[in-house]
């Protein structure tokens, strides 16, 4: 394995995972780096059971887990109706952005952590389900059914800001 | 199918990932259901939401510099490669010269020394029976008597 090429390509994707999980800027920071020491250390002893990007993000995943989630406090009980004052009270594009996104964060509060964690790793574009299994250290199959029920409860969560579009297949693919 | 087997399917087939019901027939069964679309259309939506919660962040700038900081630097990789080489052949030098040494001497011990006291007996038991003229069986024993060790 060319460990050097495999940082080149992967320190930026170590990073933005660090970031996610731990929503720090400075402990995702402290985070890639000791995952690169980590993995650096331990090349020799990659047998090429997965592909070495997943091997690294394993090390980086639990690396993360070690330095905590930065869970912040859970927000009070949400009422929906105060969801959408943003719409009727400010109608500056930007600042009603960035207050849905308020709304969207608070929000995703009460997801549970293993379901964001999970989340979060599936929107590393090079991650499949299998890479993910490697990554959690548990079946394929596992892995589905997992993101099946973070997506639902996801959907459940963020309801009251969906959309209600006429028409349309849902066949976008991600 | 059901819907609820479709909708249980929806996240993988929306991640271009093997589902548990084909996805052609996913396919087929929104095109003409109306529920499972808009559970398809809410995923969506969720996870487009979620999605932009985090948005790509600029590379801090330790980990933008190309070569890793836990590494030593490369400017002398050469030199260091030559050092390390001589040092690495200087060590299999030291262990390996005693090494073939040893060996040497312990071809040499046991060309002097068979194996096995049966080996190194023979000789000395065949001339022995000859002197002595006993059946073989006896030969072994008084033979052991004779050395010291095996009782009367």
């Amino acid at each position: 394995m060319d460990f050097e090429t495999l940082y080149r390509q992967q320190k930026g994707g170590v990073f933005q995972l660090a970031l996610r999980l731990l929503r720090n800027p400075e402990k995702a920071m402290d985070a890639a780096q000791e995952t690169f020491v980590k993995a650096f250390k331990a090349k020799d002893s990659f047998r090429g059971e997965s592909k070495p990007s997943t091997w690294l993000y394993r090390i980086a995943y639990n690396t993360c887990l070690a330095y905590g989630d930065g869970k912040r406090a859970l927000p009070q009980s949400l009422d929906s109706a105060e969801l959408f004052d943003a719409e009727q009270a400010e109608p500056d594009g930007a600042a009603l952005r960035e207050e849905l996104r308020s709304q969207v964060a608070r929000a995703l509060a009460r997801l549970p952590e293993d379901d964001r964690r999970l989340l979060c790793l599936q929107m590393e574009q090079d991650l499949y389900y299998e890479d993910i299994a490697h990554i959690l250290d548990c079946p394929v199959e596992a892995v589905r059914m997992r993101v099946c029920r973070a997506r639902r409860r996801l959907k459940e969560i963020l309801s009251p800001m969906l959309e209600k579009k006429e028409g349309g297949n849902g066949l976008q693919r991600n | 199918m059901d819907c609820k087997e479709i909708k249980e399917s929806l996240p993988a087939f929306q991640d271009g990932e093997p589902a548990a019901i084909p996805a052609a027939e996913i396919e087929a069964h929104l095109a003409g259901c109306g529920p499972c679309r808009a559970e398809a259309e809410a995923l969506q939506q969720a996870w487009t939401l979620f999605k932009s919660q985090y948005p790509p962040a600029e590379l801090p700038a330790e980990l933008a510099v190309e070569e890793p900081a836990f590494q030593p630097a490369a400017r002398f990789g050469w030199v260091r490669t030559l050092i390390w080489a001589g040092a690495a052949a200087a060590l299999a030098a030291a262990l390996y010269l005693p090494a073939r040494k040893m060996s040497a001497a312990r071809a040499a011990a046991e060309k002097r020394a068979p194996l096995g006291l049966e080996e190194a007996a023979a000789p000395a038991m065949a001339e022995w029976s000859l002197t002595r003229r006993r059946a073989p069986e006896k030969i072994a024993l008084a033979w052991a008597r004779e050395i010291g060790g095996a009782p009367e």
